[in-house]
Parts: C-alpha cells; sequence; structure tokens
C-alpha cells in the first residue's frame, strides 16, 4: 500500500501541478496459477499522473495506480502501479498502452504446499491496452481496457492474471 | 465468536496481507496410528463390496425412475438406494463391530434412511471425527459412491481395536444425489456439536482428466484435497500423513475462501457433496476428488466396476482409514 500513501502525498503537496486524472471502473478479473486461483467482478479506482513527454509531441507517459475489490469465492482485491503511453492527440480517441506491476489477495483459493505453507498473494507483471478510451468534453469513457500478463515466479498451464476494465469513467483534476 | 472462527478469521487477514500461514503435520504418534491403521485394511473385501453395491443396484427391486430430470446426462436416469442400504446392513452386521444404527427421515414425500456405525474412544470423549460417503447411486454408480461407501465400510474393521482418542462416526447417507437431502436431515437431528472434522468419500478411486479452474493441479497431482479455510491445517495434515505411508496417495490440498461455497466456486468446478452441508455450519470439512474434471461416464450407466481404478482403490481404502485413525488420534499419548 506504500504507493498508494506516496500518491496521495503527491497529492496533497501544494507545489504538484500535474494534472490527475481519477477514474471509477468496473472492473472483472481473473487469475490462475498453480498455487492460487480466483478473480470475481467489482469496482476499481485509478489514478493516472502524467510524468514525461515522449520525443514525439502525440505521446505523453504517465504513472498509474489502481485497487480494486472483487467480489466472486470471497472479496478479493487488486493493486496495481505501471506506466502507460498515451497518444494524446486533439480528436477525442486517446489510446494507451502500458506496463503494469499487480498484487492479488484477499478471498483466493490457495494449495498449500509440501512444507505446510499456505500459498502467498501472487504478484504479477501485465501489459494493458486501453483501446477504446476517448476524451469526452468534461471527462472520459473508457471501454473494455484490457490487462493480462503472468504471476511471477508461478507455474500452472497457463498461470495468468487477467483484468478488464468493463466501463470507466473518469475526470481530470 | 467461537475460538475457531476468531482463528480462521485471523488466518484470513494475515493471508488477504500476503503472509503465508504454516500448518504443523501429524506427529509421530499419530503417524504411527495411521500406519497401523493403513495396513488393516484388506484391499480385496473393499473390491468386493465396490461390486456388491453395483449388482445389488443393478437388481434392486425399488429402482426409482421418477428423478430422472435431477440426473441430467442420460435419459431414463434410474435412481438406486434400497438395495446399497442392504449391502451396507449386512457388511456392518459382522459381530466384531458395535452395532450400527439407522436415521430414517420422512419429509416432502420422500424417506431417506441414513446409517451409522460408531466406534468409540478409549476414554470419555465429546469431540467427534465424521467420515461419511454417500450411498444412493444414479444406475449402478461404481464410482459414484459405491468406491466412498466401500472405503467407509471397511475403516469400520480397520479402525476396530485402536486406542482411538476421539469417537469416530461412520456416516453413509441417502439423498446425495437429489441436493444432499441425507446429510442435511442428519445435520437437523443430530446438529455439529463435538464434531471437530468432516471426511468426505465421493467418487474416491477414478483417474480423473483435465481439471477445471479451481479442481486442476499440476500434472502430478493424484488428488484435490478441498477444504475450507479453517481446514487448512488438516487439509496439511492428511496430505502430508498420505504422502509418507507406505503406499502413498498424492494429495494437494487447495483451500476455498471463507465457508468454502459460494455461486462463482461451484460454477467454476468446486466440487459440491456431502460435506458442504457441515462447511455451510462451520464444520472444518475435507473432501478429496481425483484431480480433474469429472469423466464422462459421470452419472450414466457406463459407471461401471471396471471403471474404477483398482490400484487408486487399493491406496486409497489405506489412506482413507488411515487418515481417520490420525485424525481421532490428539497426537499427545501414544
Amino acid at each position: 500500500m506504500s504507493w498508494l500513501a506516496v500518491a496521495a502525498l503527491s497529492l496533497a503537496q501544494p507545489s504538484f501541478t500535474e494534472p490527475v486524472d481519477v477514474g471509477l471502473q468496473l472492473v472483472a478479473a481473473l487469475g490462475a496459477d498453480d498455487s492460487t486461483r480466483g478473480g470475481g467482478g467489482g469496482a476499481g479506482i485509478e489514478l493516472g499522473v502524467p510524468v514525461a513527454r515522449s520525443p514525439w509531441p502525440e505521446l505523453g507517459w504517465l504513472l498509474r495506480a489502481r485497487a480494486s475489490v472483487l467480489t466472486g469465492i470471497g472479496l478479493a482485491y487488486t493493486l496495481d502501479l505501471g506506466v502507460a503511453l498515451r497518444l494524446e492527440r486533439q480528436d477525442r480517441w486517446q489510446p494507451d498502452v502500458g506496463l503494469y506491476v499487480t498484487y492479488w489477495g484477499g478471498a483466493l483459493v490457495r494449495s498449500v504446499d509440501e512444507r505446510g505453507r499456505l500459498a502467498p498473494n501472487p504478484l504479477g507483471l501485465q501489459a494493458g491496452i486501453s483501446a477504446l478510451r476517448f476524451q469526452l468534453s468534461d471527462g472520459w469513457i473508457s471501454l473494455l481496457s484490457c490487462r493480462a500478463g503472468p504471476p511471477l515466479g508461478r507455474s500452472g498451464a497457463p498461470p495468468l492474471l487477467l483484468s478488464v476494465a468493463i466501463l470507466e469513467v473518469g475526470q481530470t483534476f | 465468536m467461537a475460538p475457531r472462527q476468531r482463528s480462521a478469521l485471523a488466518g484470513a487477514f494475515v493471508v488477504s496481507l500476503g503472509c503465508s500461514a504454516r500448518y504443523e503435520p501429524f506427529s509421530p504418534a499419530q503417524q504411527s496410528t495411521a500406519e497401523r491403521a493403513a495396513a488393516r485394511v484388506r484391499p480385496d473385501e473393499v473390491q468386493r463390496w465396490v461390486q456388491a453395491l453395483y449388482d445389488a443396484r443393478l437388481s434392486d427391486p425399488e429402482r426409482d425412475e421418477s428423478h430422472g430430470n435431477l440426473c441430467g446426462y442420460h435419459a431414463g436416469c434410474v435412481y438406486s438406494r434400497a438395495a446399497s442400504a442392504d449391502v451396507i446392513r449386512g457388511a456392518w452386521s459382522d459381530p466384531i463391530l458395535p452395532v450400527p444404527s439407522e436415521q430414517r427421515v420422512t419429509r416432502d414425500g420422500l424417506t431417506t434412511t441414513n446409517l451409522y456405525l460408531d466406534l468409540p474412544a478409549r476414554e470419555v470423549s465429546t469431540e467427534w471425527i465424521l467420515a461419511l460417503a454417500h450411498y444412493d447411486a444414479w444406475f449402478g454408480g461404481a464410482n459414484d459412491n459405491a468406491t466412498g461407501v466401500a472405503v467407509t465400510l471397511e475403516a469400520a474393521f480397520a479402525l476396530q481395536g485402536l486406542e482411538l482418542e476421539r469417537n469416530v462416526r461412520l456416516l453413509l447417507t441417502d439423498g446425495e444425489e437429489l441436493g444432499m437431502v441425507g446429510s442435511n436431515r442428519y445435520l437437523a437431528e443430530h446438529g455439529v456439536s463435538g464434531v471437530t472434522l468432516v471426511l468426505n468419500a465421493d467418487m474416491i478411486a477414478h483417474t480423473g482428466t483435465e481439471g477445471g479452474f479451481l479442481t486442476r493441479g499440476p500434472a502430478e497431482t493424484e488428488y484435490i484435497l478441498q477444504a475450507s479455510e479453517a481446514a487448512a491445517g488438516a487439509a496439511f495434515q492428511m496430505a502430508e500423513l498420505l504422502r509418507r505411508l507406505p503406499e502413498p496417495v498424492s494429495m494437494r490440498p487447495i483451500v476455498y475462501p471463507d465457508d468454502g461455497v459460494s455461486a462463482l466456486g461451484f460454477a467454476l468446478g468446486t466440487d459440491l457433496s456431502d460435506h458442504a452441508p457441515f462447511w455451510l455450519r462451520g464444520v472444518d470439512a475435507l473432501f478429496p476428488f481425483p484431480a480433474g474434471d469429472k469423466p464422462r461416464w459421470y452419472h450414466t450407466p457406463d459407471d461401471t466396476p471396471d471403471r474404477v481404478d483398482g490400484d487408486r482403490l487399493r491406496r486409497v481404502a489405506r489412506a482413507w482409514a488411515g487418515a481417520i485413525a490420525a485424525f481421532a488420534t490428539t497426537g499427545a499419548r501414544r
């Protein structure tokens, strides 16, 4: 949770001048490896902060942090932190691609290994794409943003952490 | 809130934060008791009971075709119970065993008969290990669930004379295929007071296929040992015990959050059987199931004795008696 604290403190800094995107999401997620399985549907909140411009003027880098709560097999959660490269043209279509570190916890189905240890929460690396993100006159809307990638250090057939932000609406502050 | 519930809640909180709980195996005394019980199992008798239950069902004069819509997999589904109960009564009529009891209930037009046999602890104990299996079946039901009944029948003989420190009840339920009717009626009358652990044997000796989303394990996994969150420690103990037996059985403990039952879990492959009503009442319960999806002959006339994996049946019958014995021993005394 330390990154959330950092994000919150950053927001509280009077000298912080970059706009902050705040998006509310309807999320569905599923994760599976040989040690843990789970997922479900729920709500997420994501913060995005522009951190740099790319050499190409229409492309900008964002730092993103998301927390989501999922209900399925009990109550699970995900925490994501990553960077995304967004196309910021003058028209409304503003897609992005990104790379995220994701942490899953809470109510997951877990195995117990031969040393008696209950499987810990998985940490994964996900590639993400928001192909259907559109700037509105006030805020934005995004549909079917996907993130997928493997849990780190886990086996399975296949080991996969997948999440889809079915709908996201947001505002820039 | 009961101490066990507080403990489970604390465990869930620890896990949710990402810290991994760790469990301890059985003590050497419990392992020793388990090995003695396992060694007493008579594999030929277990195999014979599977065949006897199958044969009896096929010739059951009280076969019931009125529940065909519940079978779902095959037209003309036939449901059989009475002949199986007679086989059980015959097996447990051996004079070396305590006299079994019956719970007969008629409600909503359905009569069910649960049969159970108690093996009391050496000294007075208020704690019970409940080992159960359902005896009702679609068609001949060699795997589902003559195998579970057979290993439970044999456990009565294997545990005879062992110095148990907890009471053991071997419970053979009716009406599982109709929605766990027998186990729910058992709970309605007997409750869960004193029950420290439930072991459910249902379809316990077939070879699985690829496995569902929630029931799949690594390729070498023979069994998924399904456990509610509070039973995680017991699941590890059982898996570890069975791994060390002279004829080992590979079980992978899989712990389901909370009470182990949820709509999504069920949809994704959590296998529900007679342990589920106990899970829902907060009782620790374990359910081993061969890793993989249910086979194509599940709930069809093709569930025949030749589809029972003989090697598995022998090993799991020993494992079943061993596990019951170990859980019925506290480990404090040899």
